[in-house]
């Protein structure tokens, strides 16, 4: 939980410091990938065309979290609801189980029992699934699309090298990111999310040591990959920086001594044009990382409402006494927790990539 | 509710004096004392289940309700069959009772189990 609260405080962190834009335009191809939620969460403007600084502030960011905190919640507290009725009934059952003397018979109510509990809380949480595929596979048609445009402002605005450096690597990233989390962490986490439900109704066979080494492979491997692409990314900036600021130099001073009369005017020219187109790339740059940030905030939001109540229906179950319903519903809350930090990861991966692309001047 | 610890007394009663003049008739009396007892408190339970069956219902998990009390039933009317076995001396009828009240509960658990299995693949595919 503190990782995943770490995380959530650097994904906002790094938002609130990378609004220092004046407008932007948004390319119109790009709004057919941003998700129909993610549209709703977004300011006027955004990323329809311009928008203003002032629009981008810690209020703007307060109203998006509660906006999808507030559309996640109703589907969420409906499962908590269902859950703890069901947690109720189970309870007043092991009371009725106690007036049945014979353990084979009592075993077997609780066996069927605990089955219909993890039945109901298993059938309501496997939607989260869902919702973080979905939310890679957002990120990464809308990443396609904005990334070339975004590469190119960067290209004209004096950074070419960094721009097909960084594209490059992004889009690397990007497959990456998406083949590890689809082929490696999402089976493990499916995997482990049967695993509790076996573990629930065999009550004797303690399955936690497995659940507990698939989720450490998956945060080596999460954590791997994160600081191998974030090395990739800041190398590439620090050795293509000097290289296209060396380049851009000699251009301006070709251009000062081969053009006579004008030619250093246009070498200044040429100063205020990659400058300009710099504002722009900056100010699309971070329309792109606001779209990011909204369309990583609806994911997050959900699972950590759903953790919240898988939370608070473990909270109940053992404060009616039922343990095997505890462990599961706990077990299912660790599955969301990761499924969220997983999502937290991508989100803030991709937020810090755009952000590093956008923010990158070249010096003349 | 006075009426069926009436009842239950004048049973215990009526079996202990029995039991002096006619031991053979103690069995029956008790199996059919105790039967009208459960039915007695099933009935006056059963308000009670049918408000729950409707809140269940409206919240959605009416399956698992209905799942769950259908095997309490088997186990409370098993636990009763088995106990008056046991009380006439067949111990091994009893334990064949329980099985039988088991597997019916596995069958009253089979749809839940086959839609957790469904769930499951429905995740993993």
């Amino acid at each position: 939980m503190k990782r995943i609260l770490a995380i959530a405080f650097v994904f906002f962190a790094i938002l609130l410091f990378c609004v220092d834009c004046a407008a932007a335009e948004f390319p119109d191809e790009i709004n057919g990938f941003v998700p129909d939620g993610a549209k709703t969460l977004l300011p006027d403007g955004v990323p329809d065309g311009g928008f203003s600084a002032q629009q981008i502030d810690i209020g703007f960011f307060a109203s998006m979290i509660l906006r999808a905190i507030t559309s996640a919640a109703p589907d969420a507290a409906k499962n908590l609801s269902v859950m703890l009725g069901l947690l109720i009934i189970s309870s007043v059952l092991g009371a009725l189980r106690g007036g049945i003397s014979s353990k084979g018979l009592s075993e077997a109510l609780e066996f069927i029992s605990v089955l219909c509990v993890c039945g109901a809380a298993f059938s309501m949480t496997a939607a989260v699934f869902d919702t973080a595929e979905r939310f890679i596979t957002d990120v990464g048609a809308f990443l396609e699309g904005f990334l070339p445009i975004l590469a190119g402002l960067s290209a004209a605005s004096g950074n070419v090298a960094f721009s097909i450096a960084s594209s490059v690597s992004v889009s690397a990233a990007l497959s990456a990111v998406s083949a590890v989390c689809a082929s490696v962490a999402m089976p493990l986490l499916k995997i482990c999310f049967c695993i509790s439900i076996s573990g629930a109704v065999c009550g004797s066979v303690d399955l936690s040591g497995i659940s507990g080494a698939i989720k450490k492979l998956i945060t080596v491997v999460l954590s791997l990959s994160g600081i191998a692409l974030s090395a990739v990314m800041i190398f590439q900036r620090v050795i293509t920086k000097s290289a296209d600021s060396a380049a851009l130099r000699g251009i301006k001073f070709s251009v000062g001594t081969l053009i006579p009369f004008v030619g250093n005017a246009i070498g200044e020219a040429l100063t205020t044009v990659t400058g300009g187109v710099g504002v722009i790339r900056s100010a699309v740059g971070i329309s792109g990382a606001v779209v990011l940030c909204a369309m990583a905030i609806i994911p997050v939001a959900s699972l950590l409402i759903n953790k919240l109540f898988l939370d608070l229906a473990s909270g109940a179950a053992g404060m009616l006494g039922l343990s095997k319903e505890k462990n599961f519903i706990s077990g299912m809350s660790g599955v969301v927790g990761f499924l969220c930090a997983i999502t937290a990861f991508i989100g803030v991966f991709f937020i810090l990539s755009v952000s590093l692309i956008a923010g990158t001047e070249v010096s003349v | 509710m006075m009426q069926i610890f009436g009842v239950a007394i004048i049973s215990a009663a009526a079996v202990a004096i029995v039991k002096i003049y006619r031991p053979e008739y103690v069995f029956p009396m008790a199996a059919v004392s105790s039967t009208a007892l459960l039915g007695a408190a099933l009935t006056a339970a059963l308000p009670v289940a049918e408000y729950a069956s409707t809140i269940s219902s409206a919240a959605g998990f009416g399956a698992y309700f209905g799942a769950i009390m259908k095997a309490l039933g088997i186990g409370l009317v098993a636990e009763l069959a088995a106990s008056v076995c046991r009380d006439s001396g067949q111990a091994t009828l009893a334990s064949r009772v329980e099985f039988f009240a088991k597997v019916l509960m596995m069958t009253v658990a089979l749809p839940i189990i086959k839609q957790i299995i469904d769930a499951a693949l429905e995740v993993v595919k």
